[in-house]
């Protein structure tokens, strides 16, 4: 991989990069550091991005399409200037650390629990603020407020808008339960909200989706997160479809071309928009579905389709979540390109390189597409 | 109005409203243009009529306000009551609207 992908990466937006250095630089300026996310220094000013796994030792479940590159940049201002990075497993983790340590020969505690904080971190389609709150309530393990930008009023307007849709499913699905419900459903839904490890409060309401309890955690937190991302997704209709009139409109450069650098310039364009549609299309879909399945089950008390639905909601999840990641940094790329040329077209040499960042972002490749090592410089 | 027209109504999932039954806030599982469906809290009394004010929040640059309404019982579970009353204002479904969260994430095709 090139500098340039690596910038490109460094652009991308919430959902797809967590800075863990740009919250430690900002403890370190207020006199904080007893509040580091992790106990190992080099974690504290690192980079997290979630991008495509190709690697071999591919060490995920077939639904989770993306994994976590810990990058630390060896300058921690100029994260663009090259560093080291792996991609997050167990092995892969330990192997670097002995490396930056020297030697280790058990786990410490500290270092367990940092392996845990990552694992964690690796186990969510994306780093948006919201989703790594959650799955860290759901692990039981801290999590410094200080390194999420995640405003009360924000979390407050999600967390009424993802409990305004459970209610009415709870007692939707208790309609259903043979088991006689005399917990108050609020409370219910509160725990569905963060469930934990410990499924007994809510197991009528497995038993009423017919989920298998080994896997019931992961399938209605999956459920919870698509009606997660359909709200991130909401914000960034407008502006992917900002994008899409623009590209519709002035992806032409302002020279005159060749009739084979023209045919070439389309070539590239439609791809791109193919892809995105496509991407989007994809999202739409799940939504769509999501939505017809809780209608069903709520307004015509049908459980057949929502329990349908929810035996793939872990793969939409993720799906969602990749998606998200690509999109948003398309957006947050083209803007980029575009901030000194609002509705207009683009002088020929920055029009090509913003397509090929957009192929780059679009690629299945992905980040790690152009490389085998474990070195950015 | 019928209870066949009453089921015919839109029924939208909010945030941004509370109900408040003879001044308590109940969780709304769900609301039409003339009838809301509570969450009944565990051994919470039911009565057949009930003064509901609905608290609506401020969006945008609009103003939070208030609406109290004459409801009338329709229907009681273990879970749930539905109260019907009459329209509040003329453009209460407009206001429904704006906080249903299903139609404020709709996601079209590109």
């Amino acid at each position: 991989m090139d500098r340039d992908v690596l910038k490109l990466f460094l652009r991308a937006g919430p959902a797809r990069r967590f800075d863990v250095c740009y919250f430690t630089q900002r403890l370190l300026k207020a006199g904080e550091s007893e509040s580091f996310l992790f106990t190992t220094p080099f974690l504290n000013n690192a980079i997290l991005f979630k991008c495509v796994d190709f690697s071999p030792d591919k060490h995920r479940e077939e639904h989770q399409t993306v994994g976590t590159l810990v990058y630390m940049p060896y300058d921690s201002s100029k994260a663009g200037d090259g560093g080291e990075a792996f991609f997050f497993t167990e092995a892969n983790f330990l192997r670097y650390y002995e490396y930056k340590a020297s030697s280790i020969e058990t786990m410490s505690s500290e270092l367990e629990a940092d392996c845990h904080k990552l694992r964690i971190l690796d186990s969510i389609p994306t780093f948006s603020p919201f989703v790594i709150e959650q799955a860290f309530q759901r692990a039981e393990t801290s999590f410094p407020d200080s390194y999420l930008q995640l405003t009360p009023d924000v979390r407050a307007r999600v967390t009424a808008h993802l409990k305004g849709r459970l209610r009415p499913l709870i007692v939707a699905a208790y309609k259903h339960s043979t088991k006689n419900v005399e917990r108050a459903v609020e409370d219910l839904t509160s725990k569905l909200f963060c469930l934990s490890d410990d499924l007994r409060d809510v197991l009528p309401l497995i038993t009423a989706l017919r989920l298998p309890p080994e896997l019931a955690k992961e399938v209605l937190t999956s459920w919870l997160g698509i009606a997660y991302f359909e709200y991130e997704y909401s914000f960034l209709q407008p502006k992917l479809k900002e994008f899409a009139g623009w590209i519709g409109k002035y992806s032409q450069p302002v020279e005159v071309l060749g009739r084979r650098e023209h045919e070439f310039l389309v070539s590239q364009v439609n791809a791109i928009k193919q892809r995105i549609r496509s991407d989007w299309n994809d999202t739409v879909s799940i939504s769509h579905g999501y939505r017809a399945s809780y209608e069903s089950m709520v307004y015509q008390g049908d459980l057949e389709p929502f329990v349908k639905f929810l035996k793939n909601a872990e793969t939409f999840y993720w799906r969602m979540g990749e998606v998200l990641g690509r999109l948003e940094q398309t957006v947050a790329v083209w803007r980029h390109f575009v901030r000194h040329y609002p509705e207009r077209r683009l002088p020929f040499a920055l029009l090509s390189e913003l397509l090929d960042v957009l192929r780059s972002i679009h690629s299945t490749q992905d980040i790690l597409g152009a490389t085998g090592s474990e070195s950015y410089h | 109005m019928s209870g066949a027209d009453r089921r015919k109504e839109v029924r939208y999932v909010v945030v941004g409203i509370e109900a408040l039954l003879n001044g308590t806030p109940w969780p709304i599982i769900d609301i039409s243009r003339s009838a809301v469906r509570l969450l009944k809290p565990a051994g919470a009394p039911v009565n057949a009529s009930a003064e509901i004010v609905f608290r609506l929040n401020a969006i945008g640059r609009g103003r939070a306000r208030s609406y109290p309404v004459a409801a009338s019982l329709i229907r009681a579970t273990d879970l749930e009551l539905i109260y019907g009353y009459p329209l509040p204002c003329t453009r209460w479904e407009e206001r429904l609207r704006a906080r249903d969260t299903f139609l404020q994430t709709r996601l079209t095709a590109l």
